[in-house]
């Protein structure tokens, strides 16, 4: 009788740390997925402020984001100035490519009347040309991400590896959203931004200069990209110039995913589908891992499937699109 | 002359819609644009305001040619537009509405008490402050559209229409708040298929026939003429 | 001097026309070899995918970027019903039936369009609830997704490494009576009362559902009748080639066909094949300058990407300064051209 009881301690016991290791890594795999939501959110909300305010897809996002990445490989690396300042200066070279591609490219296609459709290609062809013209000069051949010693701290909290970085990218990227939730909501230059998105005409009627208007955003979205540049940098170490596409693209559904327009719908969608593409590979066997970008889509046909309009209330006067 | 329209022509693409209109405002005044759909009514005022250009003749405030500016320049200068159909932002609140309203104002202070002055006039939208816009009724979020106008208290206020689809209790009660606003130094050019009602506030008008100035003179002596009794007043 | 279309003379021209035609297409065939034909090839292939393009995206405005999914599915039927035996059981594990299969080329060409048309099908249903951006974007998908199950079904696709030995079947007779058929179905569709409920479809669809036309039916069809055409094309292309992957009818190939589009005119015959043939000429005779080549003997390196970055320049410019593409809205038809030739003579119109 003894020797029946210990033997079923001891399956218990091991049930126990079987049930305590899949806990434990799916806990390390979350904490991996929250650099990559904050890396996804970041890109999904400066894609949903540009849409928001201008009713066009920027898909050449992707690419400020890489211009982000890359620069500071540049400038840290290649140059050697140090890695903070190279940083700064990577997210300054961001805003000002953001900015250039708004007033050479976005302006003159919008102001002489092009179709939603003929901006939509333009930036597509945007996104073409950054991507090549960075491949060209450069190779596209990875590179090592400088990542200064600093952020190569770790901690071990319950069998559980947490990096600094994941902290920081983390904390950083909350800080962020808070800032730019509360901008949108209650400053006047947020509300102006809103007020312009629902009625161009109407907002200049109130003084507001609406091309100004438009700078700001894509200044404040394509510093978000660049700093989501600088995440992905950090957490993955790899810099080559065709790295924008991949996550733009998800970036970009995650906007949708939230509700085009909505910003704090797009910081929720960056994390949801960061958090739901590390989950699928941890979760489900091996063989499936190359599966993994079939995952973001299916997941974004189901939820358009179920709700045209994505998960939350998009705050645009146009919702979607041009065929109503 | 405050405000005017001199000799202008223009229209939308390669309709012509006004035909040499020479529109005047003192300051003080309140004027009224009269006529029938189609007549060019809007079109003045989206003219003066910088939507459309003139093709011949020009415009000017107090003696300063405008028509080359952009519409928000326009508005920096003193000169504010109620549109017709109200066109309030109707995904923010009534609060939000009216800092819009007040967009161009630096100082604080200014800020809230040209804000408290429209929570006066219109003691409505103090109780709805936090409403999204989108959601009060035809006659409120015109109370919001003027009041939102009246935030920068502007030397000149462009009213389009400001009756249009009110019940008449809410109409008077929005004329004797435009009465009380040009009381308090803005001159009015003031919109009006309801003739009989703009003939009342307004102290001169104007009649807009296609695109032309058919008549025009003191509001009291056009209640009086035989033509606009029997086109406008119904009265034969 | 009546309308070119009605007399007999205009009859006599379109046969003389048509007869010189072939007659070059077998000169062609004898004497032109390498890459010249190869240019010649891929233009006509081009010509026909841009005009199966022309008619979901120009014509019923429904913008669809999944052409390059469809396109795939129905080059890997085709090779997978014409590849030789010996290939297909010591690469891949195909079920016995497919394993033996041996079509004749015509077969596995309307096979391949057949499957085309099936996935176009069954894409276009549950796609209508999405508006303008969504669509585009689930359009988009479409081609990712198609690429990735080719690249995780090992057994069929040889999945990454794709596959090789397809037969050479394609030569000029196949491409150009396609796209000659194409044109014609084409012509004959715009002028038919279906062709154009589907333009009206496309110009405005509010006009088009209260003048009684079913925008969901009209929008399907249009939608299946391109994913055919692309579906002929794409077994055309491997079948010259001779390999196939999954990533070769990508995003990058999609936009080719776009800045094809863009350039000639999204909605009409003569826009496609220009844009076709200025982009098919422009990538080949630009490669040597992508390779490297030397100016007063200075050896300019390599410049990978240079194409695209061109084509991109191309596609901005255009968009920017002539948004409805070289052509506009005008078709070159008989007509056209019979004005031009009078007014370069200095004549008047009399039409």
């Amino acid at each position: 009788m003894l020797r029946i009881r210990i033997l079923e301690s001891d399956e218990i016991f091991e049930e126990q740390g079987r049930q305590r290791k899949m806990v434990l890594y799916i806990l390390q795999q979350l904490v991996n997925a929250l650099s990559y939501g904050s890396i996804l959110g970041l890109l999904a909300v400066g894609y949903t402020m540009i849409y928001g305010i201008l009713g066009l897809i920027n898909f050449a996002h992707g690419e400020i984001f890489m211009i982000g990445a890359f620069s500071c490989y540049l400038f840290a690396t290649v140059l050697n100035i140090p890695w903070v300042i190279a940083a700064l200066l990577a997210i300054i070279t961001s805003t000002i490519s953001g900015l250039l591609l708004e007033r050479f490219i976005y302006r003159p296609c919008i102001r002489r009347g092009g179709s939603v459709l003929t901006i939509f290609i333009i930036s597509f062809a945007a996104s073409i040309l950054i991507r090549y013209l960075f491949m060209m000069f450069f190779t596209d051949t990875r590179r090592a991400f400088p990542i200064p010693a600093f952020f190569e701290k770790i901690y071990f909290v319950g069998g559980i590896v947490i990096g600094l970085r994941d902290i920081l990218i983390f904390a950083t990227t909350v800080v962020i959203m808070l800032i730019i939730s509360y901008f949108v909501k209650y400053s006047k230059l947020g509300i102006a931004m809103r007020a312009v998105s629902y009625d161009k005409r109407t907002a200049s009627f109130m003084g507001v200069n609406s091309t100004r208007i438009i700078k700001v955003v894509f200044m404040i979205g394509s510093m978000l990209a660049g700093i989501s540049g600088l995440e992905y940098g950090l957490s993955f170490g790899i810099v080559n110039p065709s790295m924008g596409f991949n996550p733009g693209l998800t970036g970009f559904i995650a906007a949708v995913l939230g509700g085009i327009g909505n910003v704090p719908g797009a910081m929720i969608g960056g994390f949801i589908v960061g958090i739901g593409e590390i989950l699928f590979v941890a979760i489900l066997p091996a063989i499936y891992s190359p599966l993994r970008p079939l995952f973001i889509w299916i997941l974004l046909f189901l939820i358009l499937f179920l709700k045209p309009t994505g998960l939350f209330r998009p705050n645009v006067k146009f919702e979607g699109g041009w065929e109503e | 002359m405050l405000l005017s329209i001199e000799n202008v022509t223009t229209g939308y693409e390669k309709a012509q819609v006004l035909k040499k209109v020479n529109i005047s405002l003192e300051k003080g005044e309140i004027v009224a644009l009269i006529g029938a759909n189609g007549a060019g009514k809007t079109t003045s005022l989206r003219c003066i305001t910088g939507i459309i250009k003139p093709w011949e003749g020009t415009i000017k405030f107090n003696n300063q040619k405008i028509d080359a500016l952009e519409s928000y320049e326009i508005v920096s200068l003193g000169i504010s537009y109620c549109p017709e159909g109200r066109d309030i932002f109707a995904n923010l609140s009534v609060y939000e509405n009216l800092k819009m309203g007040g967009y161009l104002i630096k100082d604080r202070r200014e800020f809230k008490s040209n804000l408290n002055r429209i929570y006066e006039l219109f003691p409505r939208l103090q109780e709805r402050c936090n409403q999204i816009a989108g959601s009060l009724s035809g006659g409120e979020q015109q109370m919001l559209a003027i009041g939102r106008a009246f935030m920068l208290k502007p030397s000149v206020l462009l009213l389009d229409e400001p009756s249009l689809g009110l019940a008449p209790i809410l109409v008077e009660s929005i004329f004797k708040v435009i009465q009380q606003i040009n009381s308090s130094g803005t001159s009015i050019l003031l919109v009006e298929q309801n003739v009989s009602l703009a003939l009342e506030l307004a102290e001169r008008a104007y009649v807009l026939e296609k695109g032309e100035i058919k008549l025009s003179g003191e509001s009291k002596d056009l209640r009086e003429s035989e033509y606009v009794k029997n086109s406008y007043l119904g009265i034969r | 001097m009546k309308k070119f279309k009605s007399t007999v003379k205009s009859r006599v021209c379109y046969i003389v026309v048509i007869i010189a035609a072939i007659i070059c297409l077998a000169l062609i065939e004898k004497n032109i070899r390498g890459f010249y034909l190869g240019i010649f090839l891929l233009f006509g292939i081009n010509a026909i995918i841009c005009l199966g393009v022309t008619i979901t995206n120009g014509y019923a405005n429904i913008f669809s970027l999944g052409f390059g999914g469809i396109m795939l599915v129905s080059a890997y039927v085709s090779s997978l019903f014409t590849l030789p035996i010996e290939y297909k059981s010591s690469f891949l594990k195909l079920p016995e039936w497919l394993e033996i299969a041996q079509l004749p080329f015509p077969l596995a060409l309307l096979l391949g369009a057949t499957a085309a048309v099936l996935v176009s099908i069954t894409l276009v249903l549950p796609a209508f609830r999405l508006k303008g951006h969504y669509f585009i974007l689930a359009s988009i998908g479409i081609n990712i997704v198609m690429a990735n199950l080719a690249v995780n079904s090992r057994s069929f696709t040889q999945g990454p490494f794709g596959i090789r030995n397809i037969p050479f079947t394609t030569n000029v007779w196949w491409v150009y009576g396609i796209l000659f058929l194409t044109v014609l179905f084409m012509w004959r569709f715009t002028h038919s009362k279906f062709g154009r409920a589907v333009i009206t479809l496309g110009k405005d669809q509010t006009l088009a559902s209260t003048m009684g036309i079913d925008i969901v039916r009209y929008k399907i069809y249009a939608f299946v009748i391109g994913g055919f055409i692309v579906g002929l094309a794409g077994p055309l292309w491997v079948h010259y080639i001779g390999s196939m992957h999954p990533h070769v009818f990508d995003l990058v190939f999609v936009f080719q066909i776009i800045a094809m589009l863009v350039i000639g005119s999204f909605g009409t015959i003569s826009g496609a094949i220009l844009g076709a043939g200025i982009i098919t000429m422009f990538t080949h005779l630009a490669r040597p300058v992508q390779e490297g080549f030397k100016i007063f003997s200075f050896q300019v390196p390599p410049l990978i990407g240079l194409i695209q970055i061109l084509m991109a320049i191309m596609i901005i410019l255009v968009l920017i300064y002539k948004p409805e593409g070289l052509l506009g809205k005008k078709e070159i038809t008989g007509q056209s051209l019979q004005s031009l030739w009078l007014k370069t003579r200095g004549k008047k119109d009399e039409a």
